[in-house]
Formats: structure tokens, sequence, C-alpha cells
């Protein structure tokens, strides 16, 4: 008997018990989607925050040690005005962000820039003009001139302040086109900073020094917390917070997928004792059997990894579409290879340790026993 | 290598006559056309030429038996132990199944220990022992 006869006998077993065979898929599907689009949202959102603070090439990236996020850190003007005298330093780039609500966005991503130089860097002018320093003028994302937009118009806020739309911009990072760009001291105005700003970004004058000037700048300034900045993003406290519960998270999913396969496979050597007795009689190995199992086992868990990858792209296809109408900034609707690989082996090695103790009892089944009557 | 049939058939439900004739030959180093072609041959000269791919479900009792005979001898066995083979079915199609089995055997030398409550089929054996409560009288 060929491997496609072997695997055909999984299959028909499977589908004999069609519901509960449906359930465990779905069950594993549920966890492995739960786990990808989560674990996705998390990669990307991070990723984006990197390459905004990349497009610098910048060495160090500095924000308040009680920073929950990017956007709640406040660095006070005179630990701006320590830091930037360093002279290690060469340049510091200050950035403000944070969200306001506007008319059509109740979250539009803000990002203030220490300079138009600086503006320029991080986006592609579209139309129009950069900020005029000491005016209220802003660059919006394309995504905001899809609500109808256009440079020369004025955006009026609920505290009264009108903002001047200098120009419309794109940028390769997503996060970026639904958001609106300005100097600095607008940013600050409209978030109520005085002053204060969310994050520095250091460029050394001799890069080799960036794990020195860190340690240094982290034991100066405890209200500070230096990283290097191609790690920004995986700082804060509801980064670190969001990667414990994807552990959890996927920690439930693969005991409840360990539960779920061990089940159905237990069920189904019950009650097809006889069809093992007949495998063994006919001269089948105890090893051929328990491989028979754990194909079984393995086609279970590998619909339900297809179905949870499909369901997940899904997902994220459909939030992308929907933050691009609704939040004004995008998701990336892909799913990131390394969580792919990842969750194909951890589910891979959870049905292989979910298959033991079922293939162990088939092999055991007492042939004569099960083939004495009809 | 030793080949079994039992008073019931004892097909796996799930796969064709074909692939039930094959499961004794999958522990065997031989090519896959190589395990149809046997299988194959042997169902045909069971007179199940027609029924290859049919589900055990779909043929009648005295097709499934030859068929599970066929799995019994399609990897050439020396000994072909068989309890009560024609149990389930009618007297003539069971003298038709021996007349099969002991014509395919002597060809080949394989020896047959055969249970059966039937004394018209042990008058077909070479040799009778009678066995009762457990013990050989």
């Amino acid at each position: 008997m060929g491997r496609i006869a072997f695997i055909k006998i999984a299959l028909i077993n499977i589908a004999r018990h069609r519901l509960r065979s449906i359930l465990t898929i779905s069950g594993i599907a549920f966890s492995v989607t739960l786990f990808m689009s989560f674990a996705n949202l998390s990669a990307d959102f991070r990723n984006q925050v990197d390459r905004i603070a990349n497009q610098y090439r910048v060495d160090i990236a500095v924000q308040a040690s009680d920073a929950v996020t990017p956007m709640s850190s406040k660095i006070k003007p005179e630990l701006v005005q320590k830091v930037s005298e360093s002279p290690a330093i060469e340049e510091a780039i200050l950035l403000s962000v944070g969200k306001i609500r506007l008319p059509w966005n109740p979250y539009t991503f803000i990002i203030g820039l220490s300079s138009i130089e600086a503006v320029s860097k991080q986006v592609r002018l579209l139309d129009g003009d950069f900020p005029k320093v000491g005016k209220d003028q802003v660059l919006i994302g394309f995504q905001t001139v899809r609500q109808g937009y256009r440079p020369g118009q004025h955006i009026k806020l609920k505290d009264g302040i009108i903002l001047e739309i200098s120009g419309t911009f794109s940028s390769d990072i997503p996060l970026l086109n639904g958001a609106i760009a300005m100097s600095l001291e607008t940013s600050r105005r409209l978030i109520n900073r005085d002053g204060q700003i969310s994050l520095m970004l250091l460029r050394l004058k001799h890069e080799v020094q960036q794990a020195e000037i860190i340690s240094q700048l982290n034991s100066i300034f405890p209200e500070l917390h230096a990283t290097p900045a191609a790690a920004l993003g995986e700082q804060g406290l509801v980064v670190k917070l969001a990667d414990r519960m994807l552990v959890a998270v996927f920690s439930l999913g693969l005991i409840i997928g360990f539960l779920l396969i061990t089940n159905t496979l237990v069920m189904s050597i019950f009650e097809r004792t006889r069809e093992f007795g007949i495998l063994f009689a006919v001269g089948w190995s105890r090893l051929a059997v328990a491989k028979l199992v754990i194909l079984e086992s393995l086609a279970l868990s590998l619909s339900g990894l297809l179905l949870g990858l499909g369901l997940s792209w899904s997902i994220l296809v459909s939030l992308s579409y929907m933050d691009a109408e609704n939040m004004g900034w995008w998701i990336s609707p892909t799913l990131d290879p390394a969580m792919v690989l990842v969750s194909t082996v951890l589910i891979l090695a959870i049905t292989l340790l979910s298959a033991l103790y079922p293939s162990i009892l088939a092999t055991r089944v007492p042939t004569a026993e099960t083939l004495r009557y009809e | 290598m030793v080949g079994m049939i039992f008073q019931f058939h004892h097909l796996i439900p799930a796969l064709s006559l074909l692939e039930n004739v094959i499961l004794p030959l999958q522990p065997l180093k031989s090519t896959m056309s190589e395990k149809r072609r046997k299988a194959k041959s042997l169902l045909e000269s069971c007179g199940l030429g027609e029924r290859l791919e049919f589900d055990p479900r779909r043929i009648s009792g005295g097709e499934r038996q030859r068929a599970a005979v066929a799995r019994a001898l399609v990897n050439d066995p020396c000994i072909l132990l068989a309890d009560e083979p024609t149990g389930s079915l009618d007297s003539q199609t069971g003298k038709a199944l021996m007349n099969f089995i002991l014509e395919y055997c002597r060809k080949r030398n394989i020896t047959i220990l055969l249970v059966t409550h039937d004394s018209d089929i042990a008058r077909m054996a070479d040799r009778v022992l009678h066995m009762s409560d457990g013990k050989i009288r």
C-alpha cells in the first residue's frame, strides 16, 4: 500500500466523523487566527515605528522612561537641551507625536518634526509645499486627500485652532499616509505639550560609540530611556505587554489544540478497534499503525493551520481596508513569514505530542478479541 | 508468512476491494505498481476482476469473503489459517469458495489449517482432527 492509500485511510477516517473533525479543525484554526492576527498587527506596527526613526539614519532613540507608548512620552525641554549638548552627538532630531480629533477621523496621527529637512526625509511631497516656520500649516497624507482636502484649504479644530493645508504627501510607511505632518511648534500647540517633545533621534559623530552613549544617557538621565534607534518599535510598556499577551494567547491556543486533537484521536481509536485489529492481522507492524494515527493528527492540524492562516490573512486585509476608510492609516495586509514559520513549527510539534498517547493506544488493540465477532 | 481468513470478511469499508487486498503488502518492500499488479491478479483469479474499485458494502457476502481470501493469500503465505471461512455463507457459495481455496493452495503448496463445524467442508481436508471442549479427540 502506497503513501496515497495511507493518506486516503487517514482522510476517510477524519471524514467519517465530519462534525467532530470540523470542530477540531475550527478550534485549531481559531487559535492560529488569534495568534497570527495579533502577532502581525503588532509586528507591523513596530516595523512602521522603526522605519519612521530609521529614515534619518540615526543611532539612538530617546523617550521618557515612564512612557507607555512613544505617543505618551514627554521629554522636558531642559532635558532635550542637556542631551543635545553632549559632544558625542552630531545631530538631534526632535519629534512630537500624538493623536488629535479631526472632522474625518477622531484618531488622526500627528507628527511634528524639528525642521523642514526632517519632514522632507519622511515624506514625498505630492502637491503644494512644506509647512512654513511660524505658521500653523500642515502637510496631509494622501489618505486624507481622499476625504476631499486640498492645499490652501483650512481645517478648523474644535478648540478654535485653524490649520492651513500647505501640501499633500505620500510615504512608504502606511502609518504616515493618514497622518498629518507639521512643525514641532504647531504639534506642541495641538497636543498641549508645553515645550515638551515625544522622542529624540540622535545621530552620533562616531557610530561605534552607540552602546557606550546609550549606557551613559540611561545612567545620567534616569527620566529618559535611550535605545538603539533600530529597536524603537520594541520599546514601550504597551509593546512589552502586547508581547506577553501574545505568548499567553498562543500558549493557551496550543493547549486547546493539544486537547482537541488528543480527544478526537482517542475517541476515533476507541471506535475503530476492529480496524486496527484487521491491520495487525494482515501483518501491519505497531509502527505502521502508529504512523497512521500520527498522519490523521497531522491532517487535522494542518487543515486547522491552513484555515487559520487564510482567516488571519482575510482579517488583516479587511482591517486594512476598514482602517483606510475609517481610521485614516493603513495596516499592511501581509503575514510575517517568520510568524508563519513559528506557528507552523509549534503546531506541528503539538500535533506530534498530542498523537503520542492515541498512537500508543492504537498499538495496544487486542487483535484476536476485536476480530472474534462481526 | 502466515495468511488468515476469518469467519467474517473484516474488510475495511473505507477502502476499495483492491486497496483492501493491497493492505498486507504494505510492510513489504516492493513498488506500488508491483503491489497493485499482484493484488489485481489475485482478485481476478477470485472472479472479482470487475469489482476492483468497489466499496465492500456494495458487493454480496460471497464476493466479500472471496476478497478476504484474496487478502489472505496476496503475500504468498506458507500456511493459511482459516477460522470458519464459510461460516457466514450459504452452503453452495461456501463450497465454491472452498474449492477455489483448495485449488489455489494445492498449486502453490500452501498448507491450510482450517476450523469448521461443517462436515462437508471438513471432508475436503487431507487430515481431520476433531476437537471437543477444547481437547483434540
